[in-house]
């Protein structure tokens, strides 16, 4: 089991957040301090946007 | 083998998905629709054997499975499948003629007719979305003057979607429905979703809770998928006073409620479908 962790911040709150490394990119994450989702685009390096808002055709 | 997988949202189900296919050693590659395109009249796949459907957006999730169609390579679910479960109206429809219980229903091209209809169908009636998930922007009208403000505020959103109004007769319920999830045709496990809100999604806050099929809801599901050519889906169920009613099918079915209260390993069941296994449907 790799137990190492990627570190970044909330890009609303600033707060601290750490990732696991199998992290990928287009998994949504929700920052534990401001509840912001925040969605993975890259892995290498690192890069988070606000997760867009649920689409209209977006389903199940 | 190799196998493709579309989708843009990597979830718990995909998590799993992927964790799988290493598991067994199957060769895969993410489709990311956002890193597609058509050109000189056809997509690039690359080589793979199969394109398996976990893609959120389901306008573009239909358009690229009708190209892989088109090119040769194996869908699950196919591109006509995806179609019928994501259009509620087709869906109903395709239930009905083929006998199966549904929720009398009528999908009506502008309000007037919706509200002609409304008087036969009876109050109090749900008005759902043809299109989308999860229990969003649906209404339960009690009275025509409800459902006239709520035919007035669906067409004041300005979308061509929202002015296909889809009534439906509303379903006295035990506080519950029932998701029952099909793999390679047969169903597979199920879950009752208990809310004492009408609306019993688990989006909306409904609690999955374990159960177990029985003969009749099985040969239900069995023949509901049949008919809507879907091998992979969540259908959703509800118990009415005169028995069961199919609500709909979902064509990229989410499962992390239904793995809280299944000891089924649903990831596992998918990938040994798609892949051939043979021996899938012998556990």
């Amino acid at each position: 089991m790799n137990n190492k962790k990627i570190e970044t911040k909330c890009l609303e709150c600033q707060a601290q957040i750490s990732l696991d490394v199998t992290t990928q990119a287009g998994e949504v994450i929700t920052c534990p301090e401001c509840s912001t989702d925040l969605e993975v685009i890259q892995v290498k390096p690192l890069k988070l946007i606000l997760a867009p808002e649920v689409q209209e055709d977006w389903g199940q | 083998m190799k196998i493709g997988i579309l989708c843009s949202k990597i979830r718990l189900e995909e998590k799993l998905l992927f964790q799988e296919f290493s598991k067994q050693n199957i060769e895969l590659v993410q489709l990311n629709p956002n890193s597609l395109s058509i050109k000189n009249g056809k997509a690039d796949f690359g080589q793979i054997d199969l394109l398996l459907n976990r893609e959120i957006a389901q306008t573009r999730a239909e358009l690229i499975l009708e190209l892989a169609d088109k090119a040769g390579i194996k869908t699950v679910n196919s591109a006509q499948a995806t179609k019928l479960c994501n259009n509620k109206a087709l869906t109903t429809t395709f239930l009905k003629e083929a006998g199966i219980p549904v929720p009398k229903t009528v999908t009506a091209f502008s309000s007037d007719q919706a509200m002609k209809e409304a008087e036969v169908l009876g109050y109090p009636l749900v008005i759902k979305p043809l299109w989308g998930s999860w229990g969003r922007l649906l209404s339960k009208a009690d009275t025509p003057e409800a459902l006239e403000a709520i035919l007035e505020h669906k067409q004041a959103l300005n979308s061509p979607h929202h002015s296909i109004f889809y009534l439906q007769e509303y379903i006295e319920k035990p506080d519950r429905d029932i998701r029952v999830f099909v793999v390679g045709g047969k169903p597979v496990a199920a879950m009752y979703r208990v809310s004492k809100h009408w609306l019993t999604n688990t989006a909306k806050g409904a609690v999955p809770e374990s159960m177990e099929l029985n003969k009749e809801l099985k040969d239900l599901v069995i023949k509901t998928v049949e008919v809507l050519g879907v091998e992979i889906a969540g259908v959703d169920v509800v118990e009415s006073k005169n028995g069961y009613l199919v609500l709909e099918a979902n064509a990229t079915p989410e499962f992390h409620g239904l793995k809280e209260v299944t000891s089924v390993n649903i990831a596992k069941l998918i990938v040994e479908y798609v892949t051939g296994g043979k021996n899938y449907g012998k556990n």
